[in-house]
């Protein structure tokens, strides 16, 4: 080897650990919980950064999944039913990859007794993304500079108007499902989605259960019920899955009469996700069958959970102020009232059906 | 030589031809001077520029596009 | 697995840059061909089988020609006189007629099957439709990369056909040169000449080349990342709703989509170009500051310039030569004289490039229609020449004046955002709506009254910024100020000062991270 050579070889490895101490330092020296204000954290880091702040090792049980997942379980709603205490930690159109992570990461400060997955983020599956993911989750999970890259957008954004509650955020808007009634039967077309569980995806789920087993946190997989996601087939594969791995499987799909499930008043976008009904619907089915089959402490009336008490009457009181709507419809009711009041000079002269 | 200078001249007399070595390359001479171009050397020196010959080498300078019309006009 | 995705530039491209430097210098031409196809198969799987089989077919016709060509000097060598020499050639000529159309209409078919071929049955359904009778569809795969690497083995036959170089002996160094990773999503269209030498020689790598091509990577990165994905919300939003919006937010989505399609392909183009430049390899330019174009055809020569090069050569001058348009022109220069006849052939060398430029984007109307757009404009462009110069010394104006070149430039942008406004449009139909829908109710508040949720404040900092700094760098590169060649010559703390702030740039304010859909390349899928 030349001494140019060596030289160029010690500048490029020089390059690279400058790089990636400064992305280091700039890691550890990330606190969002402390620089911003929650509030204004509406992205995909909301629910972690809200996590953070509870108070250590206070939550019993862990939701994880996508969007069917945090839609249609309400935690406070649980308190209100059961006084157990829980938490969404998933998040809109989650990867198995990440949602190691997010199990990890919510672990950090917490020991809960029991890890709820709904079964949608098994089925998902795309060759190219689920490569790149599995490349990507690690860095953010190591790099919190790379997480919460986002963050600046906080200096210079508004406060946001979402809500979270324990991962929660309300939507009582109701859109009816009105497909057919036996969507079992039906055929699911997605291009982002399996019928079956991938090998792929089934060795992240053991990844996540040897991580539980060694924490004794104890998997129950189930599925929400979606007329869009859902069809026997799915739920029969999810079956034959949780039985190989040993796990609980619960299907909701198939008890909507138990839950008294209305699909024409319980989904908020026509049979894919819950609406606020549905979601206290699912909560009270889960309440049930965890006083029955789960060992889980009620925790009401101890004063070191009183927060969770302060929280419920918040909450009742959004859902109040909410009227049957959904934070989008509010955002745009708000902008319109501003809207009206900056411009009404100018728009008396215009009419009322002005486009945009 | 000397027609052939007085041809360029015609299309666009802003240019110094006997100097110029990039005329394609710099876009000096465009598509449609291209054009012009052809039909009056066709013309004038009795030759047929087909398209093998329709590279930036042949037309970048005068000198190039005279070699190339001397060379046609051998065959 | 795309260029521009940390698969790629994390793992991808620094292990094939180990592997090629480890190998012996011999066999390094052969790492490059191994992780081109690995590459490809990645995008398409078994479809690097038609990739391999076109050049292998190309490799053949090449050398075909070749064949016919040495055949021919050697009967030539038997004749004495002259006469017989050329009557000789004109008998072979035939024959390496034949091979070039075989070779051509072969690449061609496969393309026209691949990209084409349905939208011809889809439309002579709506007549077969009356008389009771449908085609059915057929089901097509989509090679990776085919638009442009058809156009790259086109151009080698046709130029191995004209004898502009000998044929290529070796097939696996024709196969690398059609299949280099970097270019075989979006370009740049390269001729045989400009890359084939560099990609076989096997050169080891150096400091310069992993500087500049380093540094040409995050730039385009940031072109992307920062402020063409984000923009991407915008317009996706903006040309989705099309009928919600009209008045200024059709202007803001024309305006909008015309940077984001420029810093995208420019920027995943410099992505290209720096993987290019890493092993030694000179890839053509693309770019030429296209926005500083004073006209619309002046606007081509510096947008997507290998496929504009590509038009030039084996379309326009082919024809502007060919024995028709030439006998056009002598009679029409007696007939109509020499104004109108070069109008006449203009228009007859331009209607089949814009025609092929415009469906070359793809099967569509609205494709047809961008070609056409700027068929129109530019010939009418080049019938206003000599009346332009007239106009100008009548009313004592200097052409080359400031405020004029401006005014140029201001006209030049309403013509490209119009052309884009319909390249993106959902269909042509879309497309008229949204444009004719500007002229109805504008209102520039309507922007901050309605600005849609789907980007926030934020994200328009990041691409106000983002633009102006790119606006910054293109326009001292356009007054002569080599910025790239600078910040290479500067010392080393300098140099990768530079470098660490497009990195944190980009780590802080380009569009990515968890639950963030990577905006896929908008030309690799033409």
């Amino acid at each position: 080897m030349t001494q140019d050579s060596r030289k160029s070889i010690v500048k490029l490895i020089l390059f690279g650990a400058i790089t990636l101490l400064a992305v280091v330092i700039a890691s550890a020296m990330m606190r969002p919980t402390k620089w911003f204000d929650e509030n204004k954290i509406q992205d995909r880091n909301a629910r972690t950064v809200q996590m953070m702040e509870q108070p250590a090792y206070t939550i019993d049980v862990f939701n994880l999944g996508d969007s069917l997942s945090t839609a249609g379980f309400s935690p406070m709603e649980l308190w209100r039913e059961q006084g157990y205490t829980s938490f969404n930690i998933g998040a809109d159109g989650i990867r198995m990859q990440e949602a190691y992570y997010a199990v990890v990461e919510a672990c950090e400060k917490q020991k809960p007794r029991y890890l709820m997955i709904e079964s949608l983020v098994l089925f998902r599956y795309a060759m190219g993304q689920d490569l790149q993911m599995t490349l990507s989750q690690p860095l953010y999970h190591r790099f919190a500079f790379l997480k919460y890259h986002n963050i600046w957008k906080s200096l210079v954004e508004e406060e946001g108007i979402m809500v979270y509650h324990r991962g929660y955020t309300v939507n009582q808007n109701v859109w009816e499902y009105d497909g057919e009634e036996d969507y079992l039967d039906l055929d699911i077309d997605d291009p982002n989605s399996k019928m079956s569980v991938s090998t792929f995806n089934s060795l992240v789920f053991d990844r996540i259960k040897a991580f539980c087993d060694k924490k004794g946190i104890q998997i129950i997989i189930y599925s929400m019920p979606s007329a869009k996601n859902y069809n026997q087939v799915r739920i029969n594969a999810m079956e034959s899955f949780a039985k190989e791995k040993g796990v609980t499987y619960i299907d909701l799909n198939g008890k909507t009469d138990e839950l008294g499930l209305d699909w024409s008043q319980d989904t908020n976008d026509g049979g894919d996700h819950m609406n606020l009904n549905g979601a206290r619907k699912v909560v009270r089915y889960f309440g049930n069958y965890f006083r029955n089959n789960l060992d889980l402490t009620d925790h009401r009336g101890d004063p070191a959970y009183s927060d969770w008490d302060e929280e419920l009457v918040e909450y009742d009181k959004l859902v109040e102020e909410m009227e049957g709507k959904s934070f989008l419809d509010i955002y745009t009711e708000k902008k319109d009232k501003e809207w009206d009041e900056k411009y009404k000079k100018e728009d008396t002269t215009n009419n009322n059906d002005v486009k945009k | 030589m000397e027609e052939l200078l007085e041809i360029l001249q015609d299309i666009d007399d802003s240019v110094d031809y006997e100097n110029e070595t990039a005329l394609i390359d710099d876009h000096i001479l465009d598509s449609f001077g291209i054009i012009t171009l052809i039909s009056e050397i066709e013309e004038h020196f009795d030759i047929e520029v087909d398209a093998a010959e329709m590279t930036p080498e042949n037309f970048n300078s005068a000198a190039a596009m005279w070699k190339m019309i001397q060379r046609l006009q051998e065959n | 697995m795309a260029i521009y995705t940390n698969l790629y530039l994390l793992v991808f491209l620094p292990v094939v840059l180990i592997v090629y430097q480890l190998a012996p210098k011999k066999a390094r031409w052969g790492v490059l061909l191994a992780a081109s196809y690995a590459l490809y198969i990645s995008f398409s799987k078994y479809l690097v089988l038609l990739l391999m089989a076109t050049s292998a077919f190309t490799w053949g016709i090449g050398l075909w020609l070749d064949k016919i060509g040495e055949a021919c000097k050697a009967k030539q060598a038997e004749c004495t006189d002259r006469k017989q020499k050329s009557e000789v050639k004109k008998e072979f000529q035939k024959k390496r007629v034949l091979a070039l159309r075989v070779g051509v209409l072969v690449l061609l078919g496969i393309l026209f099957y691949v990209n084409y071929l349905n939208f011809v049955i889809d439309n002579m359904n709506i007549f077969l439709g009356k008389i009771g009778t449908q085609l059915p569809l057929v089901k097509v795969m989509f090679p990776m990369g085919i638009s442009f690497y058809t156009l790259e083995a086109v151009g080698y036959i046709a130029d191995v056909y004209w004898e502009r170089y000998p044929a290529e002996k070796h097939l696996g160094k024709l196969a690398l040169f059609l299949s280099f990773f970097p270019q075989i999503m979006e370009g740049p269209i390269a001729r045989y000449p400009d890359t084939s030498d560099a990609l076989f020689a096997g050169e080891p790598l150096n400091m310069a080349n992993l500087n500049e091509g380093f540094l040409r990577i995050i730039w385009g990165l940031f072109k992307k990342m920062v402020v063409s994905d984000r923009l991407s919300y915008l317009t996706t939003h903006l040309f989705g709703n099309y009928k919600d919006y009209h008045g200024s937010f059709i202007v803001l989505a024309a305006i909008a989509y015309t940077i984001q399609l420029y810093l995208e392909f420019s920027g995943s183009i410099d992505i290209v170009i720096g993987s290019g430049k890493l092993f030694g390899v000179t890839l053509p330019e693309n770019f030429n500051q296209p926005f500083s174009a004073q006209s619309a055809a002046e606007f081509w020569r510096r947008w997507h310039m290998s496929l504009g090069n590509w038009f030039k050569n084996y379309v326009f001058y082919p024809i502007t030569v060919s024995p028709m348009v030439k006998n056009w022109n002598k009679t029409a220069r007696k007939k109509y004289g020499k104004y109108w006849s070069m109008v006449g052939t203009s228009a007859m060398a331009l209607f089949p490039v814009w025609v092929a430029t415009g469906v070359w984007h793809g099967a569509g109307w609205k494709y047809l229609f961008y070609g056409m757009y700027y068929f129109v404009i530019l010939l009418f462009g080049v019938a206003m020449e000599p009346i332009k110069e007239k106009n100008y010394a009548k009313m004592g104006l200097d052409p080359n004046a400031r405020w004029l070149k401006i005014l140029r430039i201001l006209k030049t942008w309403v013509i490209i955002f119009t052309g884009e406004l319909f390249f993106n449009a959902v269909n042509l139909k879309a497309g008229f709506h949204m444009f004719f829908s500007i002229f109805g109710n504008f209102h520039i508040s309507s922007l901050w009254k309605y600005w849609p949720n789907a980007i926030t404040t934020g994200d328009v900092w990041a691409i106000c910024v983002g633009s102006v700094i790119v606006w910054i760098v293109g326009f001292l590169k356009e007054s002569g100020v080599d910025v790239r060649g600078k910040i290479l010559n500067a010392r080393t703390p300098y140099k990768w000062g530079v470098y660490y702030l497009i990195i944190f740039a980009i780590l802080l304010f380009g569009a990515y991270g968890t639950g963030y859909q990577p905006v896929d390349l908008i030309y690799a899928g033409f």
